[in-house]
């Protein structure tokens, strides 16, 4: 049911499902719900004991993707929505796959 | 095992409860899902708190990524505080209680806090281990303290250190015993990175330990050491190690106590008498389980890599029907820290290591791989700014390869085994 | 039959429109030893686990070049093994080990900083929409000549700061120096010797341009490398002018043919699965996913070689020191160990860890730049051209089988969209 991870329908829905967990809305508890963002923003991890400093990440979103030093990778876990496009580029570009943002754009449930 | 699970829950929603989820949601499972969490906040990141969050570069919130199928129910800000085996049931702090069919424990743990409640009290001192945490000590950093005394020599509280000289704050780190990090990394690349602290400006004092934190009106002003020297700073950040998060089993059954959880290779939890209790698992930092990189020794990995691969075999597990063969957990265990703008990495288990060897680069160019035997095996790898090469050393441990495993490489010093 | 006469049938021209029945013939057996003695590694896990392997190195590869007498003392016995020999300690870092290979690869990225390399993204567009504007008024067009040739050549020469005027020799030198990273046709007495040629004139050429970029600083690669950076004290570090000409030569002939071909190879792909270019042009933000899909599915580094410097034993054989070792990358990108259904062209493909960038110390350089070039240029093309068809399938190839890709792509469209 996970995949493919990025339908359409499912992208058009990313940043306003940001704060809830989709479906499972309704069957929440008032007291359940998690607070909503105030803005739409993107959630990323990366997997650092994946990561071996490629560095295609920094040149896809530099603004979200740093390298300090010759391996030492600090990123941005909640980019605005409007870096999307520049996310899923860092998210595809990755050799190792060390990247997941939300909505899965790697299209892989880690 | 009971029929397919209708009901699941998890406590602990954070890394491996929030992993397992997703690879329940993965494996097909279509039930219902709940995630009980002690936190107000939704599961989060940890290891950007102790680097980026604290030093205040870009976002503070590190909510992980949710699949937005994941579809379940997380009642957060809840402790769960009784479980109970017979019922099948999950009592939480809010006196509402939990139904399962299948359970996962992942409730991790919590920092271990300054042993003198007083002075733990103190405006001032901190510890460092949630989001809550790294935003009031971020606050703090931020107004410029005189200085700051890191005490203890693991991970956590060098990647504070490290923040702090990034900031241009004065630091002091006291180590107790040994070398920093010689837990994990052995006394001599333990000793490298005390080295390269010091280079970085950080007051490095090993053999030290605080007899009392002094202070005003509440407010920490500095603390006096055993050996009679008193510094004076504005922050204490107490990075002693860990507590596990057991105390609501109490009671429960289950071979739980400050060493874990117990269970098997395939993450299913056991009772005090050693049987196996086939519908409650668990799974992350909690959980103390046999490794096979390790001579099937009981161990509990407290890093993220195995978090979510515990959680990911324990969620296959939960959902394997009696026919279905059961994944064994074999993680090989690994993490990474980033400290002074280098990164460390580790795979396997360095503990019992007998020997030690410098196998690509060297310590004086900060960049190296090395290499941990143990009874003519290689048990270990660590790598400074050198990850490229670690999958093949990382590789030999799997396969139980002889210690040194590779010879006549390339960019390879002579070797020389030496005491780790 | 046998996978030790396999390699031969990959390298026949014959087989180019189509090596990949070949390469699943070879994954039968993932390390296979060939008659003349190479070592032939066609799956995924034995592909990826080498790449990172320390006793795989880049240097030190058989060169036939050796041992050839021309007849003349002065030259064989003097001016051929120093001028050898100071090749050998100044071959571009493609062909190095750590720590030289570290050392001058760092100097490089540090040049190619991400800054510049997405400027180029403008640049690129830019230049691909000037590309596209000389389709007007045709029916048919050569997509390798009129558009996947003349775009990297531009593109890497704007990076390194050649002056335009200069483009059409430099296109020239990138295509004969192409053949010298295609590992099969060192053997070629010919090639070589051409090679050896265009290898002085370029030396001659970046030799004045680096004086004039050291004379008259520009913001450019070349600018960079030839001043070092003048910041912190380990960071003065520079390159000498041997490595750096290396350098220069290595980044246009690598960011060249291989760019190439990247581009050629998805027209050609995409065209064969019109939902995908269809796809692409409704929503231009699966280029990305689509581009990585590429890099498997039609790499355009189907291969490299390297050198074992110890025994290796591996998926259950041994590859003995100093063989010659053959990473096809592009049938580990195939291997249905790795990639469900790994025949069919599929952009949602979870966990797409494709091997068309290589990987390890030596992954591609220029992968940042090639992904901004191919996206630029997928992108317009499928919103530009109008109802474009192939004209002939399979295309003629050229002879390489390492950067193997069509020599022409001729295509029929209906004429250009606006841009």
């Amino acid at each position: 049911m996970v995949e493919p991870l990025l339908r359409p329908s499912l992208r058009q829905n990313a940043g306003r499902a940001a704060g809830t967990i989709g479906r499972a809305r309704r069957c929440m508890r008032p007291s359940t719900l998690l607070p909503e963002p105030d803005e739409p923003r993107m959630k990323v991890v990366v997997d650092l004991n994946r990561c071996q400093g490629y560095a295609q990440c920094v040149y896809a979103a530099p603004r979200h993707f740093v390298l300090q030093g010759r391996e030492a990778l600090i990123y941005d876990p909640s980019p605005d929505e409007a870096a999307r496009a520049e996310i899923e580029r860092a998210v595809h570009a990755c050799p190792v796959r060390a990247i997941t943002a939300d909505p899965d754009a790697a299209g892989e449930a880690k | 095992m009971s029929k397919v699970p209708e009901r699941i829950v998890v406590v602990g929603a954070s890394l491996a409860g929030l992993s397992a989820a997703h690879a329940l949601r993965a494996e097909g499972f279509a039930g219902s899902l709940t995630l009980v969490g002690d936190e107000r906040h939704a599961p989060y990141d940890r290891p950007p708190l102790s680097k980026q969050v604290l030093r205040g570069l870009f976002s503070p919130d590190t909510t992980l990524p949710r699949h937005p199928d994941l579809n379940a129910e997380f009642r957060l800000g809840t402790p769960a505080n009784r479980l109970d085996l017979d019922a099948r049931t999950v009592s939480l702090g809010d006196g509402t209680t939990l139904a399962y069919d299948r359970l996962l424990i992942a409730t991790g743990t919590r920092a271990r806090p300054w042993s003198k409640p007083k002075e733990a009290a103190l405006d001032g001192v901190f510890t460092l281990r949630n989001r809550d945490d790294a935003e009031k000590l971020s606050a703090r950093l931020r107004a410029e303290p005189r200085r700051v005394v890191l005490v203890g020599g693991g991970f956590i509280g060098f990647e504070v250190a490290s923040t702090c000289r990034d900031l241009d704050i004065p630091v002091t780190v006291l180590v107790r015993d040994g070398q920093p990090l010689e837990a994990a990394l052995g006394p001599r690349l333990g000793g490298l990175v005390g080295e390269i602290a010091r280079e970085r400006g950080v007051d490095l004092r090993l053999g030290a330990e605080i007899e009392s934190m002094e202070s005003e009106g509440g407010r920490l002003t500095g603390v006096a050491l055993r050996d009679g020297e008193r510094i004076e700073a504005d922050l204490v950040v107490v990075a002693i190690g860990a507590l596990r998060n057991v105390e609501w089993l109490e009671g429960s059954g289950l071979a739980a106590d400050e060493g874990g959880v117990l269970c098997d290779g395939y993450c299913r939890v056991l009772r005090a008498n050693g049987d196996i209790v086939p519908d409650v698992f668990a799974a992350g930092d909690i959980a103390r389980w046999p490794n096979p990189h390790g001579d099937e020794a009981l161990v509990a990995v407290e890093h993220w890599g195995n978090a979510r691969a515990q959680a990911k075999a324990a969620a296959r597990n939960m959902l394997a029907g009696p026919a279905a063969g059961l994944t064994r957990h074999d993680h090989l265990p690994d993490f990474w820290s980033q400290q002074f703008g280098l990164t460390i990495k580790l795979v396997g288990l360095t503990e019992g290591a007998d020997g030690f060897a410098i196998v690509h680069g060297s310590p004086e160019e900060r960049r190296l791989v090395a290499l941990y035997g143990r009874d003519g095996r290689t048990v270990a790898a660590a790598s400074i700014d050198s990850a490229r090469w670690l999958p093949a050393y990382a590789a030999a441990i799997r396969e139980r390869a002889p210690f040194p495993p590779i010879s006549d490489a390339i960019d390879q010093p002579r070797l020389r085994i030496k005491e780790p | 039959m046998s996978c030790t006469t396999l390699f031969e049938q990959v390298l026949d021209p014959d087989n180019r429109a189509n090596p990949y029945p070949l390469f699943a013939e070879l994954r039968r057996q993932p390390v296979c030893r060939q008659e003349d003695g190479t070592w032939v590694v066609s799956t995924h896990a034995e592909i990826a686990r080498l790449v990172s392997d320390p006793r795989i190195s880049s240097e030190d590869l058989p060169d036939p070049q050796k041992f050839r007498w021309t007849g003349h003392p002065i030259t064989d016995l003097f001016i051929r093994p120093i001028r050898a020999e100071i090749r050998r300690r100044h071959q571009p870092f493609i062909f190095r080990d750590p720590p030289d290979h570290d050392r001058l690869r760092g100097l490089v990225m540090r040049a190619f900083s991400p800054e510049r390399v997405r400027r180029m993204r403008e640049e690129t567009t830019d230049l691909t929409n000037e590309l596209i504007e000389k389709f007007a008024g045709k029916a048919r067009i050569d997509l390798v000549d009129d558009f996947s040739y003349p775009l990297p050549v531009t593109v890497i020469c704007k990076l390194l700061g050649v002056p335009p005027e200069d483009e059409p020799q430099f296109q020239g030198w990138a295509t004969q120096l192409a053949t010298a990273l295609e590992p099969n046709q060192r053997a070629d007495e010919e090639t070589q010797a051409k090679n050896e040629q265009c290898f002085t004139e370029i030396s001659d050429f970046l030799r004045d341009l680096i004086k004039k970029k050291r004379d008259e600083p520009q913001d450019d690669i070349l600018t960079d490398l030839a001043n070092g950076s003048e910041s912190g004290d380990d960071d003065t570090e520079r390159m000498n002018d041997f490595d750096l000409i290396a350098t220069a030569v290595l980044l246009l002939v690598a960011g060249h043919e291989t760019t190439v071909n990247l581009i050629t190879n998805s027209v050609l792909t995409l065209l064969r699965f019109p939902e995908h270019w269809q796809r692409l042009r409704d929503d231009p933000a699966v280029a990305p996913r689509l581009i990585e899909e590429m890099l498997r599915y039609e790499p355009p580094v189907q291969y490299r070689t390297r050198l074992a410097v110890a025994d290796i034993p591996i998926a259950g054989v041994t590859i003995p020191k100093d063989a010659p070792v053959v990473l096809l990358l592009a049938s580990g990108n195939r291997d249905p160990d790795r990639f469900a259904d790994p025949d069919r062209f599929d952009p949602d493909r979870p966990d797409n860890r494709h091997l068309g960038f290589g990987g390890g110390l030596h992954y591609c350089v220029g992968a940042p730049l090639a992904r901004i070039e191919a996206e630029v240029a997928l992108v317009a093309l499928a919103k530009r051209l109008k109802n474009p068809r192939l004209v002939e399938d399979p295309p003629p190839y050229r002879p390489g089988a390492s950067l193997r890709g069509p020599r022409h792509l001729c295509l029929a469209f209906d004429g250009i969209a606006e841009a």
